[in-house]
């Protein structure tokens, strides 16, 4: 099968599964008990202005109407209005969206940067002390709560020693501005990236230490299986023929490893972070939590209390979006690489 | 595969059953099988016996002075309500206990039947299942378990049933590919052309097969639903304050960081860690063992 | 096979053994059972916390088991209304400093309609309608204090504590007045030495947004007294009494004889940021506007202002008169309160409410006449995130040298944690709500921080659901109410931030008594006896 014909079927394949995401939060979320519109009421409130308020969202109409006005208004992007304060969720979740990725890419680095290394040292030392102790490590990473270990390295750099800052992403006054040409202006929101561009190498060095233990906290709790990944990958390669033959030719181990067998590892921990963006968005949500990071974990987990179910509805959807959209990017590149497993 | 001469089913679960010496043989995987069962059997009996070794009650209110650090007298300190954390780190993994029982149980009764009936039909309800389950799998869980769980509610069950609606799909992939290959096994083959019904082949002869499997699989949704229901609670949609429960403690406990109060958070952050890990040990190993080239 | 076999014994043992020690164990026959209620949502403080020592000390008469059951802030409203809660905790902010507004919306048949207590005793609702519609303080209190003796005959509704209001600061930070309005004067505020702006720190945020027909949350209500102004205010510090209310837009005020009538003579000479000069018109515009307006969630609605303003009169350029449709004392309170300020007419539509805009402050603020003016407001994904006032050159206070601190810059955490923090470490020169009970304790005794305190407005109360059985019988929830003990409950949880209340009228305002301390405080043995009698046991 050709490279085109895979890709068209994958992201034909990608359509039904937003769709039955959507619906499946769509009806989930619309059978909250917890009156929404009641929310705003201290005291009594009268059937007209809830009917009032009703109206102003497009509550009133039949589930059947409101779920094809959702459908359509996604289509353009509209991801309807905040219960709060009726302005739009798209504008919500754009805002908060590059905190989170921000912190997804941070933490993604370390994440591999932490397994890969970890996992070659394992590997070359197989069946050793140093072997079986990075083995452990890595299954018990990821049985640390994400938050827990969130709260310890707040306890111990934040508080004991102020190292860093215990929360928040930046102080006000910090933020990166981004680029600037003539009187033009674009940031990128986030924030190490803005600085770069604006040239402030200031700005560039607090946003890194407020980014610093939100991403070692997550990429800490996700490594095991990139330990595990590179290991095993990297103890069958030693083994091949090609291998042996480059330790005959004389070059040096280290080259061997990074140089060849690594690039054999190369795929599967690609695959895999692809594989892990789902569970590195569940992270985000706990770890935003913890560190008050104002990214879409956050911004869900309180929209939960206020009911907000148009918010909540867009973050989930926002959500799988993301995920559809990263696994199907995962799938073409390896399609593009590996011309076996084109289906 | 030796041929004993057993019925056909019980000669395969005999190899891939090994017993409890065969274990400590097997290396690196037996040993983690044995160590977590161990770390999961100790937690559970403390659980169990902790109204009879608790100093004192877990819920009773200013039995020391208020957010004193451990010592002699409470060795793990005491909260910010003047409760004992020794006897609430006794008595606190019941509730998680509770959840994960419960949410492996839905699983197993939802997802092993779904999983059995799909794939071993195939076609068109393969298919549509497949599409359906895959779809929750490739969502991060812990955002849909959260999202279930604010629309039903605090209390166990619902955690219980948030989980398990998230972990369904990895015991329908397992199932299902275990059941595409023992469909195609020559014996099974043989079976059904002599006549057996589907139902008996499918209970006789596949199901049994695919039993390690899901024990493995169910070992490590233990450990993930023991971090998920902390990870609910955290959100604020755990249970009310009257149950003892680590998760609780850990989720509090982080008001208290700026004053320096440490110990409230840190041993029922390690006694969650020490239950999955246990759980993850068991799982790990049984996973080596039985699927010994299985993809998660 | 006996490997697994053994495990899974194992395993089973477990979960039977865990079963069979389920927490909630079935009560025992006899003990009165409650199901008790509070909201988990962080919408009041530390509720988890209150409800486990509410629980411990009930179960202590060895009569009594409370399950407890949480909600969150949705749908614990919700459960009120559907009146499914049979004993439920919630709280209380003023909108009016008037006992009339800590009485009527409780005990009140009607007032109290949106508490959904079905609480229903004609002899007070006479007694409330009486004190509301009468001014002289005398007979008011006569006519409270008979109201307050009911309030614990009938025992519907139990207070527990006032939380004190408190705020953090740098040391050389002064005018810091934290009075019963729980307003924070910003213009009173002296900044740190040398400098000319204040940073504060709040975990606060503007819910809905600042105009003054639809504010009703805590921050926006504050955005409001700091950028506007209002025809009276309440003497910063003092309680509210009747002689403490001075001059503000307007110099002098009467009421008529018969109540009904309210004249108000204006201050001359004040101009809105435009330059046109401030006069009758805007505050016939300002009502009308809210009244006209009147949405679901403002203050105006709530409060229920047209039922007791019946239409405001432009009678020349510097007199307002108000016509009223009842007698209400109270009435000069409720000029005092934000809902009653005044709009710049240019800056505020007739037909709809100003809200945020995203850049543009002084788009998304219609209040003009006060000590600072709103300059920037920013907000990241439907959260406050900075806000920038300057003083106001029009400010009408400026010869009296008001405001003390020239610019001021908001700062929002997300949660208490993140606040102190901030404090500690010298982010921010002022920190006001919400702090831990633990932090406050522990930046007491740092001296790099002062701690200021004040009395609180804010009160916790306890309500019976009086469609269900048996807290339908007075005895029994003045039983209940007996066994708390409220010194425990506010030293335990609060570490001594908030005192004890004993009546619904808080401590320090007009009229107040403890009334509830003829029940008590864990007074075991009459709850004891009560429930004994009441066939308990």
């Amino acid at each position: 099968m050709s490279l085109r014909s895979y890709v068209i079927a994958r992201i034909l394949l990608t359509i039904p599964m937003i769709m039955l995401l959507l619906t499946f939060v769509f009806l989930v979320v619309r059978v909250l008990p917890g009156d929404p519109a009641s929310l705003h009421f201290e005291k009594q409130v009268s059937p007209e202005m809830l009917l009032d308020f009703k109206r102003r969202l497009g509550l009133d109409k039949p589930l059947i109407v409101q779920y094809f006005e959702y459908l359509a208004g996604l289509l353009r992007g509209d991801f309807g209005k905040s219960m709060q304060d009726f302005s739009p969720v798209s504008q919500q979740i754009f805002s908060a969206f590059p905190a989170t990725l921000e912190l997804a890419i941070f933490s993604s680095i370390i994440m591999v940067l932490v397994g890969v290394v970890l996992g070659v040292q394992a590997s070359r030392s197989y069946n050793s002390v140093r072997d079986h102790s990075i083995r452990v490590f890595g299954i018990t990473s990821y049985a640390i709560p994400v938050f827990f270990l969130g709260e310890v390295l707040i306890m111990i750099f934040a508080i004991y020693f102020h190292l860093f800052p215990a929360g928040d992403r930046i102080y006000p006054g910090m933020a990166p501005t981004g680029l600037t040409i003539g009187g033009l202006h674009w940031s990128s929101g986030l924030y190490v990236l803005d600085s770069i561009l604006e040239g402030n190498p200031t700005k560039l060095g607090v946003s890194l230490r407020y980014l610093f233990l939100p991403s070692l906290t997550l990429g800490t709790v996700l490594c095991g299986i990139f330990i595990r990944l590179t290991r095993g990958n990297m103890l069958e390669t030693l083994q091949l023929d090609f291998v042996t033959a480059a330790r005959a030719r004389g070059l040096k181990e280290r080259t061997v490893v990074y140089g060849y067998a690594l690039r054999n590892a190369f795929l599967p921990i690609l695959t895999m972070m692809g594989l892990q963006f789902a569970a590195l968005l569940a992270g985000a949500v706990l770890t935003e939590t913890t560190f008050s990071w104002p990214g879409l974990g956050r911004y869900l987990v309180d929209r939960i209390s206020f009911r907000d179910y148009t918010a909540i509805q867009g973050v989930v959807v926002f959500f799988g979006i993301l995920v559809a959209m990263v696994s199907l990017a995962v799938d073409i590149i390896y399609a593009y690489l590996d011309p076996r497993i084109r289906f | 595969m030796s041929m004993k001469k057993e019925k056909p089913q019980g000669r395969i679960l005999v190899q891939l059953f090994p017993s409890l010496a065969n274990l400590a043989s097997r290396g690196l995987a037996g040993w983690a099988i044995l160590i977590g069962a161990a770390i999961v059997a100790v937690m559970a009996v403390m659980t169990v016996v902790a109204p009879w070794i608790s100093p004192y009650n877990p819920i009773a209110i200013n039995v020391g002075p208020i957010l004193s650090p451990p010592s002699a007298e409470f060795p793990l300190g005491t909260n910010h309500l003047g409760q004992d954390m020794l006897s609430r780190v006794y008595s606190g993994g019941a509730i998680m206990f509770q959840v994960a029982v419960l949410s492996v149980i839905v699983c197993l009764v939802v997802g092993v039947p779904i999983g059995l009936f799909a794939s071993y039909l195939g076609g068109y309800t393969d298919k549509v299942a497949s599409l359906v389950m895959d779809s929750i799998y490739a969502f991060p869980g812990l955002v849909l378990a959260i999202a279930i769980a604010a629309m039903l509610g605090p209390g166990v069950v619902n955690m219980a049933l948030s989980i398990a609606v998230v972990y369904v799909p990895s015991y329908f992939r397992i199932i299902r590919s275990q059941v595409l290959t023992i469909k195609e096994l020559p014996y099974v083959e043989a079976a059904s052309m002599m006549g057996a019904k589907s139902r008996t082949t499918l209970f006789r002869y596949i199901l049994p097969n695919v039993i390690p499997s899901i024990v493995a699989v169910a070992t490590i949704n233990f450990a993930d639903a023991v971090l998920t229901s902390a990870g609910l609670t955290f959100v604020g949609l755990g249970l009310p304050v009257s149950t003892p429960d680590w998760g609780w403690d850990l989720t509090y406990g982080r008001r208290l960081l700026p004053s320096g109060a440490w110990w409230v958070i840190a041993f029922p952050g390690l006694m969650v860690v020490l239950l999955a890990l246990g759980f993850t040990m068991m799982g790990e190993g049984l996973s080596e063992l039985f699927n010994p080239r299985l993809q998660k | 096979m006996q490997g697994i076999g053994i495990i899974v014994i194992l395993v089973v043992i477990a979960v039977i053994g865990i079963y069979a020690t389920l927490p909630t164990a079935p009560p025992k026959k006899g003990k009165l059972v409650i199901d008790w209620w509070y909201e988990s949502s962080g919408h009041y403080p530390q509720s988890a916390d209150q409800a486990a020592v509410y629980k411990a000390q009930l179960e202590r008469t060895g009569l009594i088991t409370v399950n407890l059951h949480a909600a969150d802030w949705p749908s614990y409203k919700t459960n009120r209304d559907a009146e499914n809660m049979p004993v439920y905790v919630y709280g209380w902010y003023p909108d009016y400093l008037d006992p009339d507004d800590y009485i009527y919306p409780f005990l009140h048949s009607q007032g109290g309609g949106w508490l959904h207590m079905n609480y229903k005793n004609p002899e007070i609702d006479k007694l409330i309608e009486q004190a509301r519609a009468i001014s002289d303080p005398t007979q008011r209190n006569q006519l409270y204090q008979q109201v307050q003796k009911i309030m614990v005959d009938d025992a519907a509704i139990v207070p527990v504590f006032q939380s004190s209001a408190w705020a953090v600061t740098k040391p050389d930070v002064g005018g810091v007045v934290l009075d019963i309005t729980q307003n924070m004067y910003y213009w009173l505020i002296t900044p740190p030495a040398g400098k000319d702006t204040l940073v504060l720190g709040t975990t606060d945020s503007v819910e809905t947004n600042v105009d003054v027909a639809e504010a009703y949350d805590f921050f926006g209500l504050n955005v409001v007294l700091n950028t506007g102004a209002g025809l009276v205010y309440i003497k910063p510090g003092s309680a509210a009494g009747p002689d403490d209310f001075i001059p503000g837009l307007a110099t002098k005020w009467s009421a008529s004889a018969d109540g009904l009538t309210w004249t108000f003579d204006l201050r001359q000479g004040v101009k809105f940021s435009d330059g046109t000069e401030f006069d009758s018109s805007a505050v016939k515009y300002s009502f009308d506007r809210s009244l006209s307006l009147y949405l679901d969630d403002s203050s105006q609605a709530g409060i229920g202002y047209k039922d007791i303003i019946d239409s405001v009169e432009a009678a020349s350029k510097y007199q307002v008169v108000f016509h009223l449709k009842i007698p209400f004392a109270p009435f000069i309170s409720l000029m005092a309160f934000q809902g009653s300020f005044i709009v710049n007419p240019k800056l505020a539509p007739m037909d709809k409410a100003v809200n945020y805009v995203e850049g543009d402050a002084s788009a998304s603020n219609p209040n003009d006449l006060g000590p600072y003016t709103l300059t920037s407001w920013s907000r990241k994904a439907g959260k406050d995130y900075e806000m920038k006032y300057d003083a106001n050159p029009n400010y009408y206070g400026i010869a009296d040298g008001y405001p003390k601190t020239q610019h001021i810059v908001i700062r929002f955490y997300s949660d208490a944690t993140a606040l102190a923090l901030a404090m500690k470490s010298g982010d921010i020169d002022m920190a006001f709500r919400q702090l831990a009970a633990t932090d406050i304790k522990n930046m007491q005794s740092d001296s790099t921080v002062k701690v200021w305190q004040g009395t609180g407005a804010f009160i916790q109360y306890i309500c019976f659901q009086e469609k269900i059985a048996p807290f339908d019988n007075p005895k029994l929830r003045q039983a209940i109410a007996a066994a708390l003990n409220r010194q425990e409950l506010v030293d335990t949880v609060f570490l001594g931030q908030a005192v004890p209340l004993y009546s619904m009228i808080p401590n320090g305002m007009a009229f107040h008594q403890d009334s509830y301390k003829t029940l008590g405080d864990a007074n075991i043995t009459f709850t004891v006896s009560v429930l004994q009698e009441l066939g308990y046991g």
